[in-house]
């Protein structure tokens, strides 16, 4: 089946069997190699990315559901490499990751969570990111996420 | 083979109608509380006793939790994760239903889907609560988002993401009585008088 | 000397490495054989169960093995240790950079693979690389410095003593060169011989905090780990394992897999069925096709893993005897006290999964993969498929978490079998299903102390008896078991009696599971310190002391123990040990050594309708001399979370023969809502490098147990204990 959608505000076409994951499809057909497999039942969110500026578990959304949506991987989330989202900076500046393979997910949840709470608390954050992490980096993506809050409101200025 | 199940139901029902409206008539000739209409209510409860069996079976209990968090699975376990009806109850601001369960059952990962994937209404929730409990919940205005038993039996016999409950995919158990069976056993209970036992 | 990447370079013959051609060894197994390699006298298994330094496993440090001179004149590092998330490449680059004369950040780390860098006999594991490497890389650095001295000093020709080299630039007098420019007009080396070490008072990096050099790629989400291979034609595995244990393959009928659209190959194997198609969708919906049957032994279950590892069965192997514990045996006396303590087994359950891209062209086969212990695949790869080690190179990329789990099972013969039956490279995981039922576990075990008190409120007497499964000396020779007798190496590591009691004893007993079980972050040290330590709070109950000073009181003038007291008295301190606690919280504490790595923790928890929830985490280590204190604060901060939620949550059961986890919806592990705050206090209590990544994870699950003691009278003595307080309350 052939399919269109954007990616990172790419036109993009793939011919793929249209109960693919939304997951291969990135990583295999598109090669982009950013959005990580982690469990294959969307419960770690190590495959999370944007659907039309939602959050999605990209392992268990087949791909003919993308069709004529808007696509944002972890390698959208920036302008470019030297004007990072602010999320990826926070990552930077607290010294977020370790294995650091969770951490595409975690910070697509992130990027979601500050466009629905600018300001969040450390609850908000608790209890609205549930991805896996086993390295133990849980203190400094709470830290990071409370940094990019600030972050971007500095360089949005109202 | 298929048109005879389509056949049966529908004869049933204009069966059912058929005795209803019969019943109707001669329930005005008296004013001691008619046998038939009692006949009536006694069909009504059984139906809705049925249909009890269907609400609490885990395919639509699950998603109707008392208090704020699903339950996943013939176990009734609870939802893990952290999942939580959030305040529209589709989830939490940022991770929603939609966000794991879409419009149909995944063939690859087998998480299930349904249109309007969502958790019912707190004041909808059943889960725990005694049969009269549940049953004055669900035909109460207040609670039903204000659904008559007519609108009521609309609902449950046509909505997709009750219908779900009889595709649910693999590993996953079907109410206990058949589709068919259980449309015909809601008009049986709507028109005979959409009776709910009292204690 | 290489200036460019050179996948086979020559190399000279290394006579001593036929001494460890065995494959299939794990990490500790290999080193314990390099120990007892080097050792002219067995040691007593005491000895080495608290206190052997980890060899690094690496004999050859010939400084092209270790380093490349790039064009831009960056220099890169081949390391030998895998980068799985612990900062190795950051601490390996401010080591070098000491002695390279360049700035850090034209240091580049990669990678050494089989066949290009030096070989590492032992893997990355132990938290043995910084403290094993701390002085060689140096060496090779400064090794490598001099040499380039040589050479310019034969360009120039004036004396080597004249030249100097600062920023990647070599001066002397008004001439100069970037050490790029020297490696392209230089075609002869002379290697110098390694110089002195310059004095640790000069180090410009080390001890001072680095961002970490692999971070910005980790952030960007650069495709740097093994997953992440592409290569032109790559097509996709996926493989049929038994689901139950020890399963064999009885009969399949594969007739609709092969038939399903993409089907590239179907490889039947004795115990695995194997799929390759052009898509890695199309290649698992295939396997879901075939229809196997397998055979495999009576129910096996739980409760027959609990009576397996009981102490009393099984092999019985003297860990420690000192003085007399033959008092302690009854238990009528007064002061004296017995207590049972069990840990179920565990997961390691790393976010990436097993990875392969086998590539098998003629009779050369490339592997890409995420994985610890790099030789060990080369052999078995070379073993699997009858070919020659020399054209065997396995390439690790970073590895998406190790935490013991990359050392042991993979799947690369499985990829590198389908590979040589389509001629096409294969990319195969393990689907996280497979990672949970096909991989291996944390060994559960079983416990039974003895204390005895004296009239001085004193341990005069101590014994522990651990039960536990085969670990690391899975695989070793008949003889070799022979010399080392039981795993004391991780399974039975922590299972002594660190405190200065006069009277001591530790054994343990080995059962035989039917499945495999494996090293796991720090291991031996996560159970024996639960037990160990969760006694030591028995015990200074019993006592009527305060459980900081009552371990205070238990440690001596003795070197470790001296360090010990010091930590547990910082900790007590910063912690704020003495003063009142909040309402409805309780306090508790616990220490552990690895090594001579000490670790202390005191957690605070609280319980909301019956969950556990630990609210702060103050934790402490005595790792000796620190290379990068952020790195080392992360992975104390990371270990605290993963021991947390091993204490809490964590277990793995077995039913009808089959592991019950098949994901995480039933392997509850620990995620932001469960995070603690953590606070991490640094000390540097001897001049030497040690340990990290492991010896946090021991003080963290009997801290906790002994604040619900605190906060609630209850005494949990199994793990996890949100499934012992649950068995509590229903009791």
């Amino acid at each position: 089946m052939k399919l269109n959608f954007f990616i990172n505000n790419k036109p993009t076409s793939v011919e793929v069997d249209p109960d693919m994951p939304l997951l291969w499809v990135v990583r295999d057909e598109v090669k982009m190699k950013g959005t990580k497999f982690g469990c294959g039942q969307a419960m770690c969110g190590a495959c999370s990315l944007h659907v039309d500026g939602e959050l999605v578990r990209s392992c268990s959304y087949p791909a003919k559901m993308a069709e004529g949506k808007k696509i944002t991987t972890i390698e959208g989330l920036s302008p470019d490499e030297n004007h990072l989202h602010p999320v990826q900076q926070a990552w930077l500046d607290i010294q977020v990751p370790q294995c650091g393979y969770c951490q595409p997910g975690f910070m697509m949840a992130a990027a979601k969570l500050l466009e629905e709470i600018p300001n969040p608390t450390e609850d908000d954050i608790k209890n609205n990111i549930s991805n896996i992490c086993r390295c133990g980096t849980h203190p400094r993506i709470i830290k990071a996420i409370q940094k990019a809050a600030i972050l971007k409101q500095n360089s949005n200025p109202k | 083979m298929k048109k005879l199940r389509i056949f049966l139901p529908i004869l049933a029902i204009v069966f059912t109608i058929g005795l209803s409206a019969f019943n109707d008539k001669t329930s005005l000739k008296t004013d001691k509380p008619d046998p038939s209409v009692l006949a009536d209510k006694e069909k009504s409860l059984k139906a809705f006793s049925t249909i009890l069996t269907v609400l609490k079976s885990p395919r639509c209990i699950n998603c109707h939790p008392t208090a704020d968090i699903p339950r996943q699975g013939d176990a009734q376990r609870m939802h893990p994760f952290g999942v939580s009806r959030g305040v529209a109850n589709i989830g939490g601001a940022v991770q929603k239903c939609g966000t794991c369960h879409h419009a149909e059952n995944n063939v690859y990962s087998n998480v299930p889907g349904a249109p309007h994937w969502s958790v019912a209404p707190k004041t909808m929730g059943w889960f725990g609560l005694p049969d009269n409990e549940i049953a004055k919940r669900l035909l109460d205005k207040t609670q039903n988002g204000g659904r008559s038993p007519q609108d009521l039996v609309k609902h449950m016999s046509s909505d997709s993401l009750v219908l779900w409950a009889w595709n649910p995919g693999e590993g996953r158990s079907k109410p206990p009585v058949e589709l068919e069976e259980w449309r015909t056993v809601l008009k049986e209970w709507l028109d005979n008088g959409a009776a709910i036992p009292t204690n | 000397m290489a200036t460019e990447k050179n996948d086979n370079q020559p190399k000279k013959k290394f006579s001593r490495r036929k001494f460890f051609t065995r494959a299939g060894i794990g990490l500790a197994g290999t080193m314990a054989l390099l120990y007892f390699g080097r050792s002219p006298i067995r040691r007593k298994i005491s000895d080495f169960t608290s206190e052997m330094d980890l060899p690094s496993g690496i004999l050859d440090f010939d400084t092209d093995l270790w380093f490349e001179i790039n064009p831009d004149n960056t220099i890169t590092l081949k390391s030998p240790k895998v980068e799985m998330g612990q900062g190795i490449f950051t601490g390996f680059a401010m080591l070098a950079a000491e002695e390279l004369d360049v700035d850090l950040d034209k240091i580049k780390v990669v990678h050494a693979t089989t066949l290009n860098g030096a070989a590492d006999l032992a893997g990355t594991g132990g938290s043995s690389s910084t403290t094993s490497l701390y002085k060689n890389i140096r060496e090779v650095a400064a090794t490598l410095r001099e040499t380039l001295k040589l050479a310019a000093s034969k360009l120039w020709n004036v004396d080597p003593s004249v030249i100097s080299t600062k920023e990647g630039v070599l001066t002397a007098g008004d001439k100069n060169m970037t050490y790029a420019d020297l490696a392209k007009q230089t075609t002869e080396w002379k290697a110098a011989k390694t110089p002195e070490l310059r004095p640790e008072s000069q180090f410009k990096y080390v001890g001072k905090e680095q961002k970490r050099l692999d971070l910005r790629d980790k952030v960007l989400a650069k495709p740097i780990y093994g997953i992440d291979t592409d290569l032109p034609n790559m097509v996709y595995g996926s493989v049929l394992y038994s689901p139950y244990i020890g399963g064999t393959l009885k009969k399949a009928d594969v007739s609709e897999a092969k038939k399903a659209a993409g089907v590239l190959a179907v490889v039947e194997e004795k115990d695995w069925i194997g799929v390759v198609a052009n898509t890695r969708f199309a290649a698992e919906m295939a396997v879901r096709k075939i229809k196997a049957e397998w055979d495999y032994k009576a129910k096996y279950a739980t409760k027959d893993v609990l009576e397996t590892i009981t102490v009393g069965k099984g092999n019985e192997v003297n860990v420690q005897k000192i003085g007399s514990v033959d008092g302690l045996l009854n238990t009528e006396n007064q002061g004296t006290l017995r207590s049972e303590y069990r840990t179920p087994l565990g997961a390691h359950a790393g976010m990436e999964p097993s990875i392969t891209v086998a590539d098998v062209v003629g009779d050369k086969a490339t592997i890409y993969t995420s994985f610890q212990m790099p030789t060990n695949m080369q052999a078995a790869i070379a073993s699997g498929i009858d070919f020659s080690k020399k054209n065997v190179d396995v390439r690790t990329g970073f590895v998406g978490g190790g935490f013991g789990r990359r050392a042991m099972k993979h799947n690369a013969i499985e990829a590198a079998k389908l590979s040589k039956a389509v001629g096409k490279p294969v990319h195969l995981i393990y689907t996280r299903q497979q990672e949970f039922q096909n991989g291996y576990f944390r060994p559960n075990t079983h416990h039974v102390l003895r204390g005895q008190l004296d009239a001085n409120g004193k341990v005069s007497a101590m014994q522990h008896e651990l039960a536990t499964a085969d670990m690391v000396l899975w695989g070793l020779s008949p003889l070799a078991m022979t010399v080392l007798g039981a795993d004391f190496i991780s399974a039975g590591h922590g299972s002594h009696i660190p405190y200065a009691i006069p009277n001591r004893k530790a054994t343990m007993w080995q059962g035989v599971l039917p499945f495999t079980t494996g090293i796991w972050r720090g291991v031996g040290m996560f159970a024996n310190t639960f037990a160990v330590e969760c006694f030591m709070d028995e015990m200074a109950q019993k006592a009527g002391k305060d459980p900081l000073q009552f371990r205070i009181d238990h440690c001596s003038e003795d070197d470790v123990l001296k360090r010990r007291k010091t930590i547990l008295t910082i900790l007590g301190e910063k912690a704020g040990w003495n003063t009142p606690k909040p309402e409805g919280i309780g306090r508790g504490i616990a220490v552990g050594e690895d090594r001579k790595s000490i670790s202390a923790a005191i957690a605070e928890v609280k319980i909301v309708e019956g969950q556990i929830k630990v609210t702060k985490v103050t934790q402490i280590i005595d790792a000796g001399k620190i290379v990068n204190p952020d790195g080392v604060r992360q992975q104390v901060e990371g270990a605290t979370m993963m021991a947390m939620s091993a204490a809490l949550y964590e277990e793995v059961q077995i039913e009808d023969s089959q592991v019950v986890p098949t994901n995480f919806h039933n392997y509850r592990v620990a995620m932001l809502m469960d995070t603690p705050q953590i606070e991490v206090i640094m000390h540097e209590g001897t001049p030497k490098p040690l340990g990290v990544g492991e010896p946090p994870m021991a003080p963290v699950a009997p801290a906790i147990a002994n604040a619900i003691f605190n906060l609630t009278g209850k005494r949990l003595r199994s793990l996890p204990l949100q499934a012992a307080l649950d068995n509590f309350d229903k009791k």
